[in-house]
């Protein structure tokens, strides 16, 4: 026992004799004697924004470099074919004319203008109804689907609503040649006289049932005398013309088939995936009038971001936040204001957005404007003093709280 | 003449173009986001007003302690004036005030008038912008120009800060004397500064919970006189007092409704349990709000009448519940740990204080109306009861740290937590809406 302990007392104590005298210290760190640097971060504009302006200029505000010219279009080269010399417009092939459809759109044209009118104001003295019965093909085809509809269902509701807009509108243009309609009413009208009856009798029905609902066929006779119907089948066969006119489809897009094919429009479409301006790229371009800048101009050079953050440490040591302004996101108050040379406040700060009212927010730009006064003169970088010659401080308590 | 119109026109149409290029704001070079600042009492100079006696110093003395007290001002000492101001109507030299840092200064006078009255006027004025923010004289009796320099303190308050003043107004309280065990009770008034202390009872009898009418100088309260607690009614001008509603069994936890028409209370039955009863004054008819087996007590109505926040012990512990004035819609809005008690809506009616007893202590804390954003302004062994002053920025409450209650009034932000000097210990405060 007691030579296990001594010759570990022997073993640990030289063990820690060698570690004292052998083990040194590791040697020093060498530290260069460097100057620390001051590090500032520089916006870059000083260095991209170095153009000044144009030499020969006169001096304005901001400066600005000669304006740059779109040069002149050059038209497209459009010789065709074998000819050495480019030709004002390429060869157009001569268009085939329809013989059908374009013989049959301007005789309506002129005759739906006219005839609505009269029709409009004059149906109920006379019974110049006539007006549809020109154009034999469109009339059809809304018999067809207004006649099953009121029968069965009864709802065609908004068909009336389109009625008396139109009525009304073509009322300007009225009244100058009641006697061509009469004409054409002779030779036409006579076989479609009957129809048209019987067309105003379902609306008739429709319109009773506009007022009350049932639908039941007791009601014809009753409303059988009514003119207002009558100008129905007229507005409608009045519209089918003029789709080619392209101008009323809007107002008249309350009746069912004609909304829906003048959808469908070429040019628009074209329209919408045009969306680049006609403009080149190349070199950014400068349209203001040349000039040499001002006595006041920045050259390029702005606060630092350490400045600004010098900056606004001096106005928020300033601020004493309004104790109304705990609980308003809606305290925001922006203060311009100029300073001179020496830092100081030159004239009074303006108030430029906030601070309407009265209360709170008016006590919330008052504040500010508090703030701004106190803390003049500001420490700002003299050499740069164009770029804070003027500053706009926007306060903003709603993060304190 | 034809002529002349298009001509003019055009003239017209150049000067608007040169205009618009002359007047186009020139660009601002450097645009900063402030959004921190510093929260400090505004530095005010408030000036004697002159006066041929020491009242214009008294007056302002009044004036400096109510802005002093509200945490917000910080009153500059007299004795760093440089300037004396001599003739209160003609601009001060506010380069001499600007010097000592005061960014606001009050001026003014008293004088007696032909007809024995006193006027005291004053100008508020703002020493950086240079110019006057307000200007007021009011005329009254000489007794009452206490009235008169919390008046004008409650100007100077909400041209400043921007919201209703809260400085002339009463506080009715709970004033206790004798020993532990022989607690004398008696209702008192004073104003919120801890002058003017008025007995409105005799203490034979305990009172309990005062509370003012919003619309009257009225006030409910609950009182042992029968022998068991009963709600009354009191005139503080006249004295008069009546009972209200006579119900059997105990009354208690009185308030008024917004509009002073009904008093909302709890009324407990043999059978252990309260419910929460709302009287209308004129017509002495009651509606009965909650019909629980918990006790449901302390209502109080939200300041537009429609909501009632009340407390109840039905999920256990005592939590706090909001229901529609009609008892609609009964919701628990308080979720944390320990019991809440005495909910309070703000008059303002964006916040709910009460009292929270968690782990020992008591703490006053307010939360929105609907349970969230709870936050604890103060914490004691013992307080409670809080009221809220007109403007809803200030809580008043009783803390008892050892010996006896006393009244305290705390800023909602926490800060300035300050006793309100009373004769005796005093307990149960309730705040009085702005005096007409």
């Amino acid at each position: 026992m007691k030579a296990g302990l001594t010759t570990s007392v022997i073993l640990h104590g030289a063990l820690i004799g060698f570690g004292l005298f052998s083990l040194t210290a590791p040697a020093p760190m060498q530290v260069a004697d460097v100057e620390s640097l001051p590090v500032d971060i520089v916006p870059i504009e000083e260095l991209t924004q170095i153009q000044q302006g144009d030499k020969t200029a006169p001096m304005a505000e901001e400066s600005a470099p000669k304006p740059t010219e779109r040069p002149d279009p050059v038209p497209d080269a459009t010789n065709v074919g074998e000819n050495t010399v480019d030709t004002d417009a390429p060869p157009t092939p001569e268009p085939k004319p329809r013989p059908v459809k374009t013989a049959a759109v301007p005789k309506p044209q002129p005759n739906p203008v006219e005839k609505p009118d009269p029709v409009a104001e004059e149906t109920p003295p006379a019974k110049p109804e006539p007006a549809p019965t020109t154009e034999v093909a469109p009339v059809p085809q809304p018999r067809q689907e207004v006649v099953p509809d009121p029968v069965k269902e009864a709802t065609p509701e908004p068909k009336p609503e389109p009625k008396p807009v139109q009525a009304e509108k073509p009322a300007p243009e009225p009244a100058k040649e009641p006697t061509p309609a009469p004409e054409k009413v002779d030779t036409a009208a006579a076989p479609e006289e009957v129809k048209p009856d019987a067309v105003a009798e379902t609306i008739v029905a429709e319109a009773a049932t506009e007022e009350a609902k049932p639908t039941e066929t007791v009601k014809l006779p009753e409303s059988a005398p009514a003119p207002a119907a009558r100008p129905k089948p007229p507005a409608q066969t009045a519209q089918t013309p003029e789709r080619k006119n392209a101008e009323k489809p809007a107002k008249t897009a309350s009746s069912r088939p004609q909304s829906n094919e003048k959808e469908f429009n070429a040019d628009e479409i074209a329209a919408l995936l045009d969306k680049q301006k006609a403009s080149g790229g190349g070199a950014k371009r400068s349209n203001k009038q040349a000039a040499l800048g001002g006595e006041r101009s920045t050259g390029g050079q702005k606060l630092s971001q350490s400045e600004m953050d010098a900056l606004r440490g001096q106005v928020q040591r300033c601020w004493n936040i309004p104790a109304g302004a705990m609980d308003g996101d809606k305290l925001r108050v922006s203060v311009k204001f100029n300073l001179d040379r020496t830092g100081a406040l030159e004239g009074t700060p303006e108030i430029i957005s906030g601070g309407g009212g009265s209360g709170v927010e008016r006590a919330a730009a008052e504040a500010a404007r508090r703030a701004v006064a106190r803390c003049s003169p500001y420490n700002l970088p003299a050499e740069k003093y164009e770029t804070w010659a003027e500053v706009i401080v926007n306060f903003d308590p709603s993060e304190m709280y | 003449m034809k002529k002349l119109i298009p001509s003019l026109l055009m003239i017209g149409a150049l000067a608007c173009g040169m205009a618009a290029f002359t007047t186009l704001p020139a660009r601002a070079l450097v645009e900063i986001d402030v959004n921190k600042g510093v929260v400090e009492p505004l530095p005010i100079a408030i000036t004697d007003f002159l006066s041929a006696d020491g009242l214009g110093s008294e007056i302002s003395t009044i004036v400096a302690a109510d802005l002093k007290r509200s945490g917000l001002f910080a009153p500059i000492d007299k004795g760093a004036f440089i300037e004396k101001i001599s003739n209160p109507d003609a601009a001060p030299r506010f380069d001499d005030w600007k010097v000592i840092n005061a960014q606001a200064l009050v001026t003014g006078r008293v004088s007696q008038e032909a007809d024995g009255r006193l006027r005291a006027e004053f100008r508020l004025w703002d020493t950086f912008a240079g110019q006057q923010l307000v200007g007021e004289q009011f005329f009254s009796s000489k007794a009452n120009m206490r009235r008169v320099a919390h008046i004008i303190a409650d100007s100077i308050y909400e041209r400043l800060t921007g919201e209703k003043g809260y400085f002339d107004t009463r506080v009715v309280f709970i004033d206790e004397t004798g020993s532990k065990n022989d607690r004398r009770k008696r209702l008192a008034i004073m104003d919120q500064d801890g002058a003017n202390v008025r007995y409105l009872s005799d203490g034979r009898s305990i009172s309990l919970t005062p509370r003012f009418s919003p619309t009257r100088q009225e006030i409910t309260y609950m009182s042992y006189e029968s022998g068991q607690p009963q709600v009354y009614l009191l005139q503080i001008e006249t004295g008069q007092r009546e009972l209200v509603g006579n119900f059997p069994g105990m009354t208690f936890a009185p308030r008024f409704s917004p509009d002073g028409q009904k008093v909302i209370m709890s009324l407990l039955r043999d059978d252990g349990n309260s419910n929460i009863f709302a009287m209308d004054l004129r017509s002495r008819t009651t509606t009965r709000l909650t019909n629980s087996n918990a006790i449901d007590t302390s209502p109080s109505y939200s300041p537009d009448g429609t909501k009632v926040a009340f407390t109840s012990d039905r999920g256990g512990q005592p939590q706090i519940y909001v229901m529609g004035a009609d008892g609609s819609g009964q919701t628990r809005i308080s979720f944390g740990g320990g019991s809440y008690s005495t909910p309070v809506w703000s008059p303002r009616g964006d916040l709910i204080a009460f009292t929270k007893q968690v782990g020992g202590e008591f703490q006053i804390g307010v939360m929105r109306t609907d349970g969230s954003g709870e936050r604890i302004l103060s914490s004691a062994r013992l307080q409670e009861g809080p009221t809220w002053a007109p403007n809803g920025r200030y809580l008043m409450y009783f803390k008892d740290s050892g010996g006896g209650p006393r009244l305290y009034s705390i800023d909602l932000t926490g800060r300035n937590e300050q006793q309100i000097p009373t004769p005796n210990f005093a307990s149960d405060p309730a705040w009085s809406p702005l005096l007409e």
